[in-house]
């Protein structure tokens, strides 16, 4: 599934997105006062917040760090607003699936397992259970908050992939295609035997499967962010 | 100002000591207490701090939150400093060029009332009325939006200024024929240019013109035209389309190119039965949608079967073949197997019991044979296997929604009905089976309203029959009961399950209320000159009241009524925020006020065909003059007409009106002034009025009237009203031509003062064009008459005052097929009373005298005679006449009865009327009752008989109601006495004359 999280990552660049013109910032009534939280953007009316943008980016370095050679930094770099942006990306898209699943009434949750199991991934990733919270706390969040996180997007996923799975069918006749253009050349191209298309159908289909699935989801991530109201704050 | 800059991490978080949210314009800060969920005195929590934000931002109010704390004694203080949303308010577009009109062009912004404001949104809607001015052919049109902030109210105004330019002109035309393909070919077409003959050629079809005006109407015109074209010479699938049509701004021209695509030949054919061409190219659509592909020629092959069997070949059959011929043409080949004709003698029900067979009826469309001839289409009555099974799907569908869960209809058709070839009768077996009755009826989360209130809409309870409708009904009518509190967000579900006992079904109705939404107060916005006061008036829609999608259509309603508005919007602001207090935006826009209409026209009728000498007011005798020949004779009259109207006097809903006409029969000059709502009541309306009118519209006299009156109306209910009316009226009669004895005395100026009080209960489905209820009124009136003023030769008279009755009844039938028989009775009694003068009169013929009481005034009493009343009569022609002069006088009573049939002709705009109507104006009430049994006039001086007469009408339907063109012959028309001079210079002797039998009139609108 994480090359659906990839898709997730991947489906940025502000396409349809409409900013709102640059808003005057709500009025700083005196000097001296310090910014709590504020929102960043909306999707179909529905806020994201500096916060959540801020932890969004915080768990992606986390993540990107865990799979480093060589482990995650002792003292990760700020920030950057590229970062932060793309971020808001993610939310973006994540906040229309989550939309999409509220409109569809879907309420099954990511199996516990499931999650539990990413769980342990990263803390093994980590370093172990005692180093955990520690390398967590490095990049701003807590456990419980990965886990959340972690929790939300195996959910969206498992969503996304129930409602494209079932348009993506794969007929015998593009089996056999895909077998005669692409991998008889290939095989042929390496000096290698080619296998039987009864030996490699399985494997073809699978391949085409994750192409089909992969067009309609972009696709519909595109659908919904067309039809979708989105707003960005931007501040000076 | 320092920027605010975002808190760095701490390692304890400060108490925060107070929290203040900046308000949308309009409410309080204490108004969003409920949604703070950081406290003052709690410790500052990220969490809760987000969780407000997110519950600020919901309501729908804010662009833009921030959470910002400020160093306080003790901790900090927390403000959530906020930028309004703004709202559409008032839409509005400056000079439509027409064609297009405001409405569209407003509807065409995609701007909704009471949404949220974007800038994009209003680029976008300046793209799209661009775009739309375009298809008009204003390629030039420029927009310029102005948006006017108004920040009290969070609205904003926005209006397009539209310059639209010079219409675009047809500079160049272009032809690009595709080359003939096979009809098999599914490459697409390639295309070449056209030869210069073939260009010249389509040009001329098309019927464009260089240098005209173009528009995409003209466009799209020109395309249908070729394609009809190509479509007549066999090319039925031939294609044409305009590639985006290039503009040159210098010279304000469009270059255009037609890109024609003939298609192959096509041959439709039929096989088997005898379809006339006409008929081929009415159920075949590939003839009107230039294409054959499967779905239109399968609907040609269903269309032909139906015809078929609306002949009597009810099992007809209709196949077809798609074929290509060698040499490229596209066949279409139906055949057809007719069987035979039969025709449906009965239609039966066996097993029912609980329905009824009327009932029953009412759900088939299976039909008997009718006694109308065979040519007919239906006449031998309608059937198929088809329409059977779907007749008796249809009863089985009536039988579920009362409970009857496994009923079983199966039609079955008996041919050789009763032993007589080709007749068949349907007959519909019906298996009931048990009837499923609500076992328990739960009704759950309702708070708003009691279980009591929630089961009295309910179409099931317990012991009664339950049906999937019946719960679906049921949802209908609690949610509608919910919306129209404010409870814009309730949801309703229905769990049914089989109850203990056998065939019942417990049922449980769970209703989710979610929050009300209520009215938080009411924006006016678009008005120029109206009065605020006069619309909220006319809202009723108030602060603390639940959001009511029903009221606010019927406040929109009542503004339109008015008249004072083109345009009226209702919406709550941020209709899908979280916020429950919701802002009603109230947008008009205003009519002109000044309306001016001019108006040409002609007055025709059929005359008396009899002339007379003309006699002064003065008694004096005037020679014969041409213009009465005119009136006398079938005639026309031009007459002009000029309106103006004042909407909106003072900024109320008051309309001042003057009407005027102008011609040779009439001449007229009306002002009133309305109130629609006296006082606010809705249902009185109160109209001053003043009138000037010199009218020739009654052969015997030449009235002048001046009038002015007050008239009140009281409307109980839609169908009943009350009309209450005083008025002074002086006529003077400058010209009459009576007994020259009476002129002195019936030709003075009469003043009268009179008080009427009118019903009328109108239960018809349209006033305009009838097909059923009834119409009833009665007015009662009493006038006082004012002695008139002596002169040099004529004396002080005293006219009679009088009382009036008119009672009227019609009654409306439809029949079958928009048949209408419809009739009406009118009656009518002057009865005179209190002190008036006696004259004598002598009568110059043979000079026997006799008494007259002082008399009804002549214009006062009743005429008949015309398009709405007897049409066997010329205008106003029906009833008592002089002795001298043979002119109507008009007569204390009145009796007409009307009977028409009226019936479609051609198609559903023309239609026929045949009419008798009998009936007559008499000398007075007993005169009525004495003529109850006569049809002929006693004599000829006495007309009190009822008259007869016959007639054919048509009528044309028009958005006004039916013009009529009517056609009447009097069975029985009077024979009356003139005095005259046999020759020029000869003794008066006493003639008699009668009116002619044959009368035509042209109006508009039904007769009653």
């Amino acid at each position: 599934m994480m090359w659906l999280l990839a898709v997730l990552l991947g489906l940025s660049g502000g396409a349809g997105l409409r900013r709102a013109p640059a808003a005057p910032a709500a009025a700083a009534q005196a000097r001296g006062g310090m910014v709590v939280d504020a929102v960043r953007a909306s999707v179909n009316r529905q806020a994201i917040l500096d916060s959540d943008v801020r932890q969004a980016a915080w768990y992606s370095r986390l993540v990107a760090a865990l799979h480093r050679p060589g482990g995650p930094p002792a003292a990760p770099r700020p920030l950057t607003a590229a970062q932060r942006r793309q971020a808001l990306e993610h939310l973006i898209t994540e906040a229309l699936l989550a939309q999409a699943r509220r409109r569809a009434g879907v309420t099954v949750d990511a199996p516990p397992a499931a999650v539990a199991g990413q769980m342990r991934r990263l803390r093994a990733l980590a370093g172990g259970g005692r180093n955990w919270p520690r390398v967590a706390r490095r990049y701003h969040l807590d456990p419980a908050a990965v886990r959340a996180i972690l929790a939300k997007q195996m959910r969206l996923l498992l969503f996304a992939d129930a409602h494209c799975r079932p348009r993506a069918k794969v007929t015998a006749a593009e089996v056999a295609a895909y077998y005669r253009r692409t991998y008889l050349p290939m095989a042929r191209g390496r000096r290698l035997q080619p296998a039987p298309l009864a030996l490699v159908s399985g494997r073809i289909r699978a391949i085409l499967v994750q192409q089909k699935l992969m067009r309609i989801e972009l696709q519909w991530l595109h659908g919904l962010r067309r039809r979708a109201r989105i707003q960005i704050i931007q501040r000076r | 100002m320092a920027a605010a800059q975002t808190a760095p991490p701490r390692p304890s978080a400060p108490v925060v000591r107070a929290v203040t949210v900046q308000p949308a314009p309009g409410r309080s800060a204490a108004s969003y207490a409920p949604l703070i969920e950081q406290k003052a005195g709690q410790p500052l929590n990220g969490a809760l701090v987000r969780r407000t934000i997110a519950r600020l931002f919901a309501t729908g109010e804010f662009a833009d939150i921030r959470a910002v704390e400020y160093p306080a004694p003790g901790g900090v203080r927390l403000v959530f400093q906020t930028q309004p949303n703004y709202f559409i308010g008032a839409v509005r577009v400056t000079h439509p060029p027409k064609p297009a009109t405001y409405s569209e062009l407003v509807e065409a912004t995609g701007l909704t009332l009471g949404h949220v404001f974007t800038a994009p949104a209003v680029r976008e809607a300046v793209e799209t009325l661009a775009n739309r001015l375009r298809g008009y052919g204003y390629q030039q049109a420029r927009i310029t939006p102005q948006v006017q902030m108004n920040r009290a109210e969070a609205v904003a105004n926005i209006t397009f200024a539209i310059a639209p330019g010079p219409l675009a002109r047809l500079g160049s035309v272009h032809f690009a024929l595709a080359v003939i393909q096979p009809a098999n070919s599914t490459t697409p077409p390639r295309y070449l240019p056209a030869s210069a003959r073939d260009a010249r050629s389509l040009f001329q079809v098309s019927g464009l013109r260089l240098g005209e005006t173009v528009s995409r109407a003209v466009l799209d015109k020109a395309v249908q035209r070729i394609e009809d074209h190509y479509g007549r010479h066999g090319r039925l699938t031939a294609r044409v389309h305009i590639p985006r049509p290039e503009f040159d701004p210098k010279t304000n021209t469009l270059a255009v190119q037609f890109r024609v695509n003939p298609g192959p030949l096509v041959s439709v054919q039929v096989q088997g039965s005898k379809i006339s061409a006409g008929e081929l190219r009415k159920d075949v659509p590939i003839f009107r949608e230039h294409a054959a592909d499967a779905e239109l020629i399968e609907e040609g092959r269903g269309n032909l079967q139906t015809a078929l069997q609306n002949r009597g070949y009810f099992d007809a059959r209709v196949d077809y073949h798609r074929s290509i011929t060698p040499n490229g043409v596209l066949r279409i080949l139906y055949t057809v197997r007719p069987g035979p004709q039969e025709s449906v003698q009965a239609v039966l029900f066996q097993g029912n019991h609980y329905f009824g067979e009327e009932t029953l009826e009412a759900h088939v469309a299976v039909q008997t044979a009718s006694i109308l001839p065979d040519f007919i289409p239906g006449s031998r009555g309608r059937f198929s296997q088809e329409l059977a099974q779907q007749d008796a799907d249809s009863i089985a569908g009536l039988y579920q929604a009362n409970g009857f869960a496994h009923v079983r209809v199966t039609p079955v058709v008996v041919r050789d009905y009763q032993g007589k070839p080709h007749h068949i009768a349907v007959i519909y077996r019906i298996h009931e089976g048990p009837q499923v009755l609500v076992g328990t009826l739960t009704i759950r989360g309702n708070h708003a309203f009691s279980t009591g209130i929630i089961r009295n809409l309910l179409t099931i309870a317990p012991g009664q029959p339950y049906s999937p409708v019946k719960t679906a009904t049921d949802r209908d009518s609690i949610l509608s009961l919910y919306y129209n509190a404010g409870y814009e967000q309730a949801r309703m579900q229905v769990r049914v399950h089989p109850a203990r006992a056998a065939d019942r079904m417990d049922v449980v109705y769970t209703i989710t209320e979610g929050q009300p939404e209520y009215v938080h107060r009411v924006y006016i916005g678009g008005e120029r000159f109206v009065r605020r006061e006069v619309i909220a008036s006319h809202l009723h829609l108030y602060p603390g009241q639940p959001v009511n999608q029903l009221a606010m259509i019927n406040a929109q309603r009542r503004l339109y009524n008015l008249g004072l508005f083109t345009d009226v919007r209702l919406a709550p602001q941020n209709p899908v925020g979280a916020q429950r207090q919701k802002t009603i935006l109230v947008n008009v826009h205003e009519a002109r006020r000044w309306i001016f209409s001019e108006d040409v026209g002609l007055q025709v009728q059929s005359g008396t065909g009899a002339t007379a000498n003309e006699y002064s007011s003065s008694g004096s005798s005037v020679s014969t003059i041409s213009y009465l020949q005119l009136v006398g004779g079938t005639g026309v009259s031009p007459l002009v007409g000029f309106d103006v109207t004042r909407l909106a006097m003072f900024g109320r809903d008051q309309t001042a009106t003057f009407n005027s006409r102008y011609g040779r029969l009439e001449k007229s000059a009306l002002f009133s002034y309305e109130f629609p709502q006296l006082r606010g009541h809705a249902s009185l309306a109160l109209d001053l009025n003043a009138l000037y009118s010199d009218t020739l519209n009654v052969t015997t006299f030449r009235a002048i009237r001046e009038d002015a009156g007050v008239q009140l109306n009281e409307r109980v209910s839609p169908s009943l009203r009350f009309v209450y009316n005083a008025d002074y009226r002086r006529i003077s009669l400058p010209v009459v031509i009576i007994n020259p004895q009476e002129v002195p005395l019936l030709g003075q100026p009469v003043q009268l003062v009179t008080g009427s009080y009118s019903v009328v209960l109108d239960h018809r489905d349209n006033p305009t064009d009838t097909h059923g209820g009834s119409y009833n009124t009665a007015s009662f009136s009493f006038a006082k008459s004012f002695r008139t003023a002596a002169t040099a030769t004529t004396p002080s008279f005293q006219p009679d005052n009088f009382a009036r009755l008119y009672v009227q009844n019609s009654t409306y039938y439809p029949l079958w097929r928009h048949w209408v028989l419809a009739r009406s009775t009118r009656l009518g009694d002057i009865a005179p009373f209190g002190p008036a003068d006696i004259r004598i009169v002598t009568n110059p013929a043979n000079g026997q005298t006799y008494s007259v009481f002082g008399g009804i005034p002549i214009p006062e009493r009743f005429f008949a005679g015309g398009a709405d009343t007897l049409r066997g009569f010329s205008l106003n022609q029906a009833g008592p006449r002089d002795p001298l002069t043979g002119f109507p006088v008009g007569g204390d009573a009145l009796l007409i009865n009307n009977v028409e049939l009226r019936f479609p002709l051609i198609g559903a705009n023309i239609g026929g009327v045949f009419f008798d109507d009998l009936g007559n104006v008499f000398t007075n009430f007993h005169g009525l009752l004495r003529a109850l049994t006569r049809f002929r006039e006693p004599s000829t001086t006495d007309l009190n008989y009822l008259s007869d007469d016959v007639g054919f009408g048509l009528r044309y339907k028009t958005p006004v109601g039916p013009v009529r063109l009517d056609f009447g012959y009097n069975l029985n028309p009077p024979e009356y006495q003139t005095v005259g001079a046999l020759k020029q210079g000869g003794p008066q002797v006493i003639q008699n004359a009668a009116l002619p039998h044959f009368n035509f009139y042209f109006s508009v609108g039904q007769t009653f």
